[in-house]
């Protein structure tokens, strides 16, 4: 979900250095200046370039209280006009054009009961007057997930979200028709001063992925794997005892066929078969079961804040392939394992 | 003893000689069979007693081909099991003994009258429709063909079995406590049936009974003790039998 919001970046200028600090994966980083987004506009295969300006801002809502309280992260920055490159869409309303306009992202105007036309303070964190003029969507949602965004104009931005004015986070870049990222670096590189350095669009997706896994769902996917890893042995402890225990039952059964003539094959190609076939119909059960699971899931953690991206449960691999080998393995071992193979 | 010059013409339809077998090893071994050497003739009916634990159902497996012998030998016809791999062992139960025990002797999913051709059918063949179909007639279960086995009482479920034990006309058909689990009439139903395919049909069966009754449809009684061969019967009646047995419990 997060990727897909900055696809249309080819390219981010960048300072080099990032100052990291123990623990912390990716470091602050020097600002670059804003008006290298015109030195690079120039360069050939350069669509676009603009700076972007990030700093905190929290809005106030109408009923005078913080919107998100001291939760998520609230972000404000300059609004970016080239649609490609700002991972927001404005919605509904307009763009900021002077000074005190500000777009809100849609879930952030919906929870402070903000509307278009209202004025209300940004606290950067000196309380600035600003008014309501465009709402906006994140890949989509109404935000991304409980984080609150406010699009100044560039000026606003460099006046109040930044130390020294004339200072960005980073340049975004779009690439003309036929360049490919890595030319569009190629071709940057040269143009930019010391201690500033050109990375793909992809590259700086990676980066933030990389950031947003590690730090923000970190904890909760590696819950989630544990979870489902503990699972996963649950089920196929529980499946291979109950095979084990239905072997042994049949323990007579077998005898018998093998008095009246079966070959050790007949027998256990008959248990195979058989558990085969248990272990596919448990296996689509329990797969349509957890399918349900996901699905209630998916309509939960939106409920919670957190929009799922498309192409969700049903494009990752381990639903689909982990209940296959549980119940296999523990389908087949039973009957295959000497303690149990029919005499 | 005139009947120990009878029995060497016959031909043996299985025998084991010098046969022993043990069961576990070091202090908790069970010596099941202590030296037993003893024919079933072809086309003769014999029948197998002694007290609990004497040997008699470990005889029968063993002289079936359903378990190895410690040592001494098991033959059924001329074929030695000792020297069987388990493939022929399997095509020797399939093709020349069959089998009837006390109980589960159905397989439950299977209709009767797969039951009963189901050793057949493992051998891949059709056998002798003709015989088949004159056996169902013998055993009285023409219109059952098509019932599950939990849908007939325990007799009938006997009956289907005998059926099947002779579906593949093997040489010897072997019954430990076919009639345990029946009531006296249904017993006396498939003792009959035991008991005319031998006469009728010269069939060779060895079964294991405790009941003096059962035996005396036999030909011939072998009595067991403590693994060992301790007497024999010809022509037995249910009172000769019954007090051969109280003679056992008495100095035993
Ligand atoms: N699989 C086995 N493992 C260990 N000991 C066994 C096993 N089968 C039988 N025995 C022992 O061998 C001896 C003879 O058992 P067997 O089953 O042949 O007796 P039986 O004459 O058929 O008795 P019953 O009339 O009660 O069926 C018994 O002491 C029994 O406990
Ligand atoms: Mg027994």
């Amino acid at each position: 979900m997060f990727g897909s919001a900055t696809r249309g970046t080819d390219a981010v200028v960048r300072s080099a250095d990032a100052i990291t600090t123990p623990g912390e994966s990716q470091g602050v980083r020097q600002p670059v200046a804003t008006d290298l987004a015109a030195t690079v506009g120039k360069v050939a295969g350069v669509a676009a370039a603009v700076p972007n300006i990030q700093g905190a801002g929290q809005l106030v809502g109408a009923n005078g209280e913080p919107v998100g309280g001291q939760g998520p992260p609230t972000l404000a920055g300059n609004w970016i006009t080239d649609p490609e490159l700002n991972p927001y869409r404005l919605a509904e309303g307009r763009a900021p054009q002077k000074s005190g306009e500000v777009v809100v992202n849609r879930g952030a105007a919906e929870k402070g009961d903000l509307r278009i036309g209202d004025t209300t303070t940004l606290r950067t964190p000196d309380p600035v007057r600003v008014t309501i003029v465009g709402l906006a969507t994140f890949a989509g949602e109404d935000g991304m997930a409980q984080v609150t965004f406010t699009g100044m104009t560039v000026a606003d931005a460099e006046k109040y979200l930044t130390a020294r004015p004339g200072e960005a986070a980073s340049i975004q870049v779009r690439a003309g028709p036929g360049v490919s990222q890595q030319e569009l670096v190629d071709r940057l590189t040269p143009v930019l001063p010391r201690g500033v350095e050109a990375i793909t669009g992809q590259e700086s997706a990676e980066e933030n992925n990389e950031m947003i896994s590690s730090q923000f769902l970190g904890v909760f996917t590696t819950f989630l794997l544990v979870f489902s890893g503990v699972a996963l042995l649950v089920a196929t402890f529980s499946i291979h005892n109950t095979f084990a225990i239905v072997v042994a039952q049949r323990t007579r059964e077998n005898a018998l066929l093998r008095a009246l003539g079966a070959s050790r094959r007949q027998v256990t190609v008959t248990t195979l078969v058989e558990a085969t076939a248990v272990a596919v119909t448990a296996s689509v059960a329990g797969l349509a079961g957890g399918i349900g699971v996901a699905a209630g899931l998916q309509a939960l953690f939106p409920a919670l804040g957190f929009p799922f991206p498309e192409g969700t449960w049903w494009s990752r691999p381990c639903p689909w392939r982990c209940p296959w080998p549980s119940g296999s393995w523990s389908a087949w071992a039973p009957p295959c394992c000497p303690p149990y193979a029919p005499a | 003893m005139t009947t120990t010059t009878a029995l060497t013409t016959t031909r043996p339809a299985a025998r084991v000689v010098d046969a022993v077998k043990v069961y576990g090893g070091g202090d908790t071994a069970v010596r099941a069979l202590d030296g037993v050497t003893v024919t079933f003739p072809a086309g003769r009916f014999t029948a197998i007693m002694g007290p609990s634990g004497s040997g008699k159902s470990t005889l029968m497996h063993c002289a079936a081909g359903l378990d190895t012998l410690t040592s001494g030998t098991a033959r059924i016809g001329d074929t030695d099991l000792g020297g069987l791999d388990d493939r022929r062992l399997t095509l020797l139960r399939r093709d020349r003994v069959g089998f009837v025990f006390q109980a589960y002797n159905l397989v439950p999913t299977l209709t009767v009258a797969e039951n009963i051709t189901l050793p057949l059918d493992l051998a891949g063949g059709r056998g002798d429709p003709e015989w088949i179909d004159a056996l169902i007639d013998v055993v009285g279960l023409r219109d059952r063909l098509h019932h599950r086995p939990a849908e007939l009482s325990g007799g009938q479920q006997q009956r289907v079995a005998v059926a099947r034990a002779f579906a593949g006309r093997p040489d010897v058909v072997f019954a430990d406590e076919p009639t345990g689990n029946l009531d006296s009439r249904s017993g006396q139903e498939v003792l009959g049936l035991l008991g005319r395919a031998v006469r009728e049909t010269a069939r060779t069966v060895v079964m294991v009974t405790h009941d003096p009754v059962a035996a005396a449809h036999a030909d011939e009684v072998v009595f067991l003790a403590d693994g060992r061969l301790v007497d024999r019967m010809d022509s037995p009646t249910a009172d000769r039998v019954l007090d051969r047995m109280k003679a056992f419990e008495v100095p035993s």
